[in-house]
């Protein structure tokens, strides 16, 4: 599986977004430093959402003034008023993918109906992703995976049918270019409530490769993810945590990114074979660090050896504890002093 | 959900011997006696249970102009679905007739269910476990009464995709079974190999950590073996007098007189899955002895003579040093004479 120019693997270094999804809160200067962040972080691709007022948002709730969580520093105004404001513009969308191309960090976004769909195209986005709330969105699955290129799905909140559901769907147009992420679409979940271990289910269930789109706070979670071989990191991205805003707080800075993006190169460099192996450097550890065959006292040429004569200390580069049996009973050709290590040739 | 499932005095699952049931569904020739037969040869084999279906068509089948088709011996056939259904079905008086034969053997008897009047008859008569059928799988309200019962549940799942198995098992669960075997089975008249998929059985073990089975239809022991090699916890198989009769099922059954073969076969597979690792090798055992080798000398070596590879053979049985030591063997010095054709011993070198 491809994304962009990038071979994605499950087991292999993990391709790497930064969700920056509306915590740019509508300001341009401030998603281009995020991009530039992002870059700098060592991130792979940089992920906005291409809602807009019209598509995601029913009147009932914009009457309701529904908010999704209940943070106050979260909500400036009414919900009609921050989606407003957060919402980008296909102007925008234009100006940030070039953005993104000059500096040389992959674009990407999630488009909510087909009209978004149909402008991430036009921009020649390489990848799309579908967000957890659209797992059971039959039609837009469908529209996305008619544009023959690879859909990464998150699947919060969904249950095993819902996901074969919308497996179904978009291989039905043969399209199979899918990467599943599991996914907890709680900001923040409960560790008991994360079950990471869905990461190996999903993949031995439908042979897709799979990746994790975190919402936990921290660094600990997606990289543990890496360990079960997750080949995608989604995750929230902020410049700063405090600021006011939708996810901030949930969202990870430059330095927790940046954390990210290197240790689970390194989880994966560490993860190696299943097969035993002593390396060299252990073989080599192995002479100083085991025991060998040392006289227990002091010994006269001509005596023979018993297990009393005997005992076992550093370095390892002598006659091996468990080679001791082949000693026992034969004469020593010379004088070996207390603690001295025992050789073949000392023996008859 | 329990990952060991007690049916009757018998536990199904976790590292249990695997149970084997006889299915006397539709192979019946719709002959009680015959049915009864089919009980004897279950208990004289050492199967575990056999099973019934207790469908009564005249309850099941609103449209009695639809036709079906299954697989025989002689190529697929077409017939009227409940006229079909009617020349397969046994009397509830032959289901207790069937009942008492079970007990009296001693072995172990239960029965696919198709709606409340046939489970609380099932129950009434004392079986030890229901069994859904395949399309049953969706039919929330049947599954949501037979976990009220609290009897185990062996549930077939022939043309389920995985999400669908998921749901029954989560409406179970929240309608309070305890014991639940999910039932591979490969569905088809008979069911070719490249749908069979095998591997969703060690799948859904994993997903639900609850028994699993097969309920076989492919003719031969094939699907069986590997089944078991796969762990399935249950294997069930209809039993018949002819695979050529042009009716359903036979054609997949296995004979009244294949059924010895069928229940050694199964228990000698699944007692040579054994272990990870060997732990049986008896380090001094005549096959070990005689197989491997010692380092002998070709002619006598006198003191003073120095090992090479001319003047030693590696060969049985293993006496002496033994070859894997060969490396540190050549190039020493031999300190007390070795005779032609004898092996070579630590304290005979250097």
């Amino acid at each position: 599986m491809k994304l962009g120019n990038r071979e994605v693997k499950d087991f292999s270094t993990p391709y790497i977004i930064a969700e920056i999804g509306a915590n740019h809160n509508g300001e341009m200067d401030l998603a281009i430093k995020m991009i530039d962040a992002a870059k700098s972080c060592g991130c792979d691709a940089v992920k906005f959402q291409s809602w807009s007022p019209d598509s995601l948002v029913a009147k009932e709730e914009y009457d309701a003034n529904q908010q999704y969580n209940d943070s106050p520093k979260k909500h400036f105004g009414s919900l009609k008023e921050m989606v407003t404001k957060y919402y980008l513009r296909p102007e925008q969308h234009r100006e940030l993918k070039r953005c993104c191309d000059k500096i040389g960090i992959e674009f990407c976004s999630t488009p909510f109906c087909k009209d978004e769909a149909d402008l991430l195209e036009e921009l020649g986005v390489n990848f799309y992703k579908i967000a957890s709330m659209d797992v059971n969105n039959i039609d837009l699955l469908r529209y996305v995976a008619t544009k023959r290129k690879p859909i990464i799905l998150s699947t919060g909140m969904s249950t095993l049918a819902e996901i074969e559901n919308a497996l179904k769907t978009i291989e039905s147009v043969g399209n199979h270019q899918i990467i599943l992420l599991h996914c907890i679409a709680i900001y923040p979940p409960e560790y008991e409530d994360i079950n990471l271990n869905n990461i190996p289910m999903l993949r031995q269930t439908f042979g897709y490769p799979i990746g994790f789109s975190d919402h936990s706070i921290g660094i600990s979670i997606p990289l543990a993810s890496v360990a079960l071989g997750s080949c995608v990191i989604e995750k929230h991205f902020t410049l700063d945590k405090n600021m006011p805003g939708w996810d901030h707080e949930v969202s990870a800075n430059s330095e927790e990114m940046r954390i990210i993006v290197e240790e689970s190169r390194n989880i994966v460099r560490a993860l190696g074979t299943y097969r035993r192996i002593v390396g060299k450097a252990e073989q080599e550890k192995k002479l100083k660090f085991r025991r060998s065959v040392v006289a227990g006292r002091d010994l006269e040429k001509g005596h023979i050896l018993t297990v009393e004569d005997l005992a076992f200390k550093r370095p390892g580069s002598g006659i091996q504890p468990d080679e001791v049996h082949y000693i026992i009973g034969r004469v020593l050709k010379r004088d070996v002093s207390c603690d001295e290590l025992l050789y073949w040739e000392y023996l008859y | 959900m329990n990952m060991t499932v007690k049916v009757g005095n018998r536990k199904i699952g976790n590292g249990e011997d695997t149970f084997i049931v006889f299915e006397l569904g539709v192979c019946h020739e719709q002959n009680v006696e015959l049915a009864e037969h089919f009980i004897e040869v279950a208990y004289k084999v050492g199967a575990d249970a056999v099973k019934v279906e207790a469908f009564q068509s005249d309850e099941l089948l609103i449209d009695r102009a639809i036709e079906h088709e299954y697989g025989t011996v002689k190529g697929v056939k077409r017939e009227n679905y409940y006229q079909l259904c009617k020349r397969l079905e046994l009397s509830y008086d032959d289901y207790a007739r069937l009942k008492r034969k079970a007990d009296e053997l001693g072995i172990l008897f239960f029965s696919t269910v198709h709606n409340k009047r046939s489970a609380d008859f099932m129950e009434s008569i004392g079986v030890c476990a229901f069994k859904t059928a395949s399309p049953d799988i969706i039919n929330y309200p049947l599954l949501r009464y037979l976990a009220g019962k609290g009897l185990p549940i062996f549930m077939d799942t022939g043309a389920s995709f995985m999400g669908e198995i998921d749901r029954a098992v989560v409406i179970l669960e929240n309608a309070g079974a305890k014991d639940l075997i999910i039932m591979h089975n490969p569905s088809g008249y008979p069911a070719p190999p490249e749908k069979t998929d095998l591997r969703m059985m060690p799948q859904i073990k994993n997903l639900f950590n609850i028994p699993v089975g097969l309920s076989c239809h492919t003719p031969g022991f094939d699907m069986v073996i590997a089944s078991v090699a796969l762990e399935a916890d249950v294997i069930e198989k209809p039993i018949s007098r002819n695979k050529e009769l042009e009716s359903p099922e036979h054609i997949f059954s296995f004979l009244d007189t294949e059924a010895e073969e069928f229940v050694t076969r199964i228990r000698t597979t699944e007692i040579s899955l054994g272990n990870n690792r060997r732990t049986v090798v008896n380090e001094k055992s005549l096959p070990r002895f005689i197989g491997r080798r010692g380092i002998y000398a070709v002619k006598d070596l006198k003191r003073g003579d120095i090992i090479r590879e001319e003047n030693i053979v590696l060969a049985k049985p293993w006496r002496g040093i033994s070859v894997e030591f060969i490396d540190d063997v050549l190039g020493k010095r031999v300190r007390n004479l070795v005779k032609k054709h004898k092996p070579i011993n630590w304290g005979d070198i250097e």
